[in-house]
């Protein structure tokens, strides 16, 4: 049973990871991008594209890659060239994409609503042999596919750059300081490119997870606001990728729970706003304990200067 | 070869505004050279150009006597100019070493960082100039004194043997404004060249070797510190004589205007900020409340003005008695008006436009009835009359705020504050960072007030400022007025012991 919940958490959580992550990037650089859930939408949509005409979920990944790289490089191109407004910008992405994906699919595949199809290829799932007895553990390694666990590689990989590196500190100082980077001979335009370029690849990796992971089919508004709980997980984590990673989590854990409680007699409508009232209550903690801290900071500061 | 520095005929102009004009500036190696102007005199612009952040329309820079193209920072990095900003250009959530080290850090393998070798630099650094900091401490967490020593260090580690300091001294206390010159003075033995930015004429005479100065974008002198004086350059700086300090003459006080009466505070986190404050300021006077910076002032402000409303005691202003729960407007109707510490963030809306900015507060207009709807054409020309009166540079009332200066921004809200005959002011740092010419003219529009019967409450952070202006002196410390002087009893030193805390010794104080 707790294998089963684990496995469940860990393919659930997946794309609001990658998109985090991806979003991290975009956050520490200075860049609001709330377009995530568009460009998710449009990469899950190419990535069945690109299955289904060449029988390859490589491609498919590629595909999707590609399209949420291109609509990373459309909002660097509206925002950061021509110096329009992020949040208008994005928003109007999400709407447009979400549209342009419905168009797509009735027009290239002459479906309305869903697209299922034996021709679109999903990605493989594996198992790691001789350990899916055991508790736990178990859980964490069956039924993986390579985007999983790209997924939990980027988060680590994110916090190592962070922590660690040159390319690291150049994010970190565009977006919080774009003057003092600047000063330093740090290109701020060339790294907030490159962020939105990893927040495309990522957003990619994310849609393709959710078109070709476990389901390998496409239906419309399919991301159903992952984009944001991504976001929202990002702004919660203040910039620490462990963190980002554990509120993930919590939200994959909140999915799993409303997918397993439709099983019983409650209303899906009210269960499905399980993820979502978590959100709200967390902001509400985050407010109180942050507030607490402060305090205790302040009062701390002031003795010791007193 | 001799001049590690030499501008020649830089000209910058921002549309139609010319900021430099055929300036030549030149800086000999191993010396602390002054650039001193007022404020909009072109000098911030002219170490820009040298730092690479502005290019010039005319003229050409050589640093150690071979021609440079400075085109951005990084360039002007390469030939070893480091620049100390204003505002300083730190990343707040990053640890000093990593502000430090940020435009090249050491590194492993790749685009790894070895945090070790540079925070062992850093030290070694800290300890060669004498700049003690805490390599691993977060930069939100420390004063502006040691930030400033982190911004200077950084600029070091990039290789800079020509240091820009604008205006160093701004935001400094006394003591961190010592230390400071002393590391000045300490980098110069070990042969570096400082170019210090300043409006301030003392610190400029007692650490500089050579001073330029400019004035509305032109050079208008270059002279040896030891063979000038202030008053040489001040005149050099407005282009004509100006005395350096108002004249005060005794004036008659009337009724008392403004009363507080055992004010208590506790800010949000439960700290005392005020502890049964009680004076009273009579009409006609001006009473200075002096103290270092953070000793209840702030506090006390807000309570008197109604911005803060969660405290004990009564407060009285133009003999209506007014509890917590009465407001700010409520007060301003009573005849209260109030220069805010802080320009920027309260002293006036940035974006709004100067018409607007002045319309805030005076909108009930005298011999009109109160209205809900307000008359531009007759505004616009109220707006005119007093902006000008109060000898604001601009163009027209619609442009906004922020496209002023300092001086002229802070003479704007000057002029509104004063602009309803208030029965009570409060002035709070009203010549902050403003140059010599518009402080003297506030200064005097202040004494005005004065001479016509406003009740006027003077806090600020510049003892000379309290000492030339003030009738009574008040000294604040740890939120309590413990001493009550006169600027003719007492001298700067006297005070300065009370506004540490110290009693002095002919036992005036409780």
């Amino acid at each position: 049973m707790v294998n089963t919940w684990i496995i469940a958490i860990l393919r659930l959580s997946a794309p609001i990871l990658l998109c985090a992550v991806g979003s991290l990037f975009c956050d520490r650089a200075g860049v609001t991008n709330i377009s995530l859930e568009g460009t998710m939408l449009l990469a899950a949509f190419m990535g069945v594209f690109g299955s289904y005409y060449s029988g390859s979920w490589i491609i498919g990944i590629l595909c999707a890659v590609a399209a949420g790289v291109l609509a990373s490089l459309f909002f660097a191109l509206i925002t950061l060239k021509f110096g329009g407004a992020e949040l208008v910008v994005g928003f109007t992405m999400n709407v447009l994409l979400d549209g342009l994906t419905v168009f797509m699919l009735r027009s290239i595949f002459k479906v309305s609503g869903s697209l299922v199809s034996e021709k679109v290829i999903g990605v493989p799932s594996f198992t790691i042999p001789g350990l899916t007895k055991i508790p736990v553990i178990g859980g964490f390694v069956t039924d993986l596919n390579i985007l999983v666990v790209l997924a939990f590689i980027s988060v680590f990989l994110a916090h190592f750059i962070f922590k660690r590196t040159h390319l690291g500190l150049k994010v970190l100082s565009s977006g919080e300081n774009p003057q003092a980077a600047a000063t330093v001979g740090i290109n701020v335009y060339g790294i907030r490119l490159l962020a939105l370029v990893i927040t495309g690849v990522l957003c990619g990796l994310a849609g393709a997870q959710l078109s070709l992971g476990y389901l390998s089919m496409f239906t419309e508004g399919m991301t159903a606001g992952r984009g944001f709980i991504a976001l929202v997980a990002v702004m919660f984590a203040r910039g620490s990728s462990m963190r980002v990673l554990l509120v993930t989590l919590l939200f994959g854990a909140a999915e799993m729970m409303s997918n397993y409680l439709q099983l019983f007699q409650y209303s899906s409508y009210l269960i499905l706003m399980i993820p979502y009232l978590c959100v709200i209550l967390l902001t509400l903690l985050q407010l109180i304990l942050e507030q607490q801290g402060k305090k205790k900071r302040m009062i701390s500061a002031r003795e010791k200067t007193a | 070869m001799d001049k590690c520095v030499q501008m020649i005929g830089i000209t910058k102009r921002f549309g139609d505004v010319t900021a430099n004009s055929q300036v030549n500036f030149t800086c000999s190696p191993g010396h602390i050279h002054g650039l001193i102007g007022e404020n909009g005199a072109g000098k911030t612009t002219l170490m820009k150009i040298l730092y690479g952040m502005y290019t010039p329309d005319e003229g050409e820079i050589h640093i150690n006597g071979e021609p440079v193209k400075l085109t951005s920072p990084k360039t002007a990095i390469k030939y070893g100019i480091g620049m100390v900003h204003q505002h300083f250009t730190l990343v707040p959530s990053l640890s000093v070493v990593q502000n430090i080290i940020l435009g090249r850090p050491p590194k492993k393998t790749g685009d790894v960082i070895d945090m070790k070798a540079a925070a062992q630099q850093v030290i070694q650094m800290s300890e060669a100039y004498n700049l003690k900091v805490d390599p691993y401490a977060i930069v939100d967490d420390l004063p502006v004194g040691i930030r400033q020593r982190v911004e200077i260090l950084k600029a070091l580690y990039l290789g800079a043997d020509i240091l820009i300091l604008d205006e160093p001294t701004a935001i400094l206390t006394p003591q961190e404004i010592n230390q400071l010159f002393l590391t000045l003075t300490e980098l110069k033995n070990k042969g570096k060249s400082i170019i210090l930015i300043t409006h301030k004429l003392a610190e400029m005479m007692s650490v500089t070797d050579d001073i330029t100065i400019l004035c509305n974008g032109i050079v208008t002198g270059h002279l040896q510190t030891e063979k000038t004086n202030e008053e040489e350059i001040a005149r050099m700086m407005v282009g004509k004589d100006t005395k350096l300090t108002v004249t005060k003459q005794d004036n008659p006080t009337g009724q008392v205007k403004l009363k507080v009466e055992n004010l208590n505070y506790y800010n949000k986190f439960g700290v005392k900020m005020l502890n049964d404050v009680s004076f009273e300021v009579k009409a006609g006077e001006i009473v200075g409340i002096a103290g270092v910076q953070g000793n209840g002032q702030t506090e006390l402000i807000d309570v008197i003005s109604g911005f803060e409303r969660d405290y004990e005691g009564t407060v009285v202003i133009n003999d209506a008695v007014f509890s917590p729960s009465n407001g700010v407007a409520q007060r301003r109707r009573q005849g209260l008006s109030h220069i805010p510490e802080d320009r920027q963030t309260r002293g006036a809306a940035l974006d709004a436009s100067l018409l607007q900015n002045y319309t805030m507060s005076n909108f009930e207009g005298e011999g009109e009835k109160k209205k809900y709807f307000i008359n531009w054409g007759k505004q616009k020309k109220r707006a005119e009359r007093c902006l000008n009166d109060f000898k604001v540079k601009f163009d027209k009332v619609e442009i906004p705020a922020y496209s002023l200066s300092g001086g002229n921004l802070q003479k704007s809200i000057v002029a509104r504050e004063m602009e309803m005959g208030p029965k009570v002011l409060i002035a709070a740092q009203p010549s902050r960072g403003v140059d010599i010419g518009a402080t003297i003219f506030i200064h005097e529009r202040l004494l005005d007030r004065r001479g016509e019967g406003t009740a006027i409450l003077l806090v600020s952070y510049e003892l000379s400022e309290i000492m030339s202006l003030s009738d009574r002196i008040l000294v604040m410390y740890n939120g309590r007025i413990i001493g009550e002087t006169t600027p003719k009893e007492s001298t700067e030193e006297d005070i300065g012991l009370l506004m540490a805390g110290l009693h002095n010794s002919k036992g005036e104080v409780q």
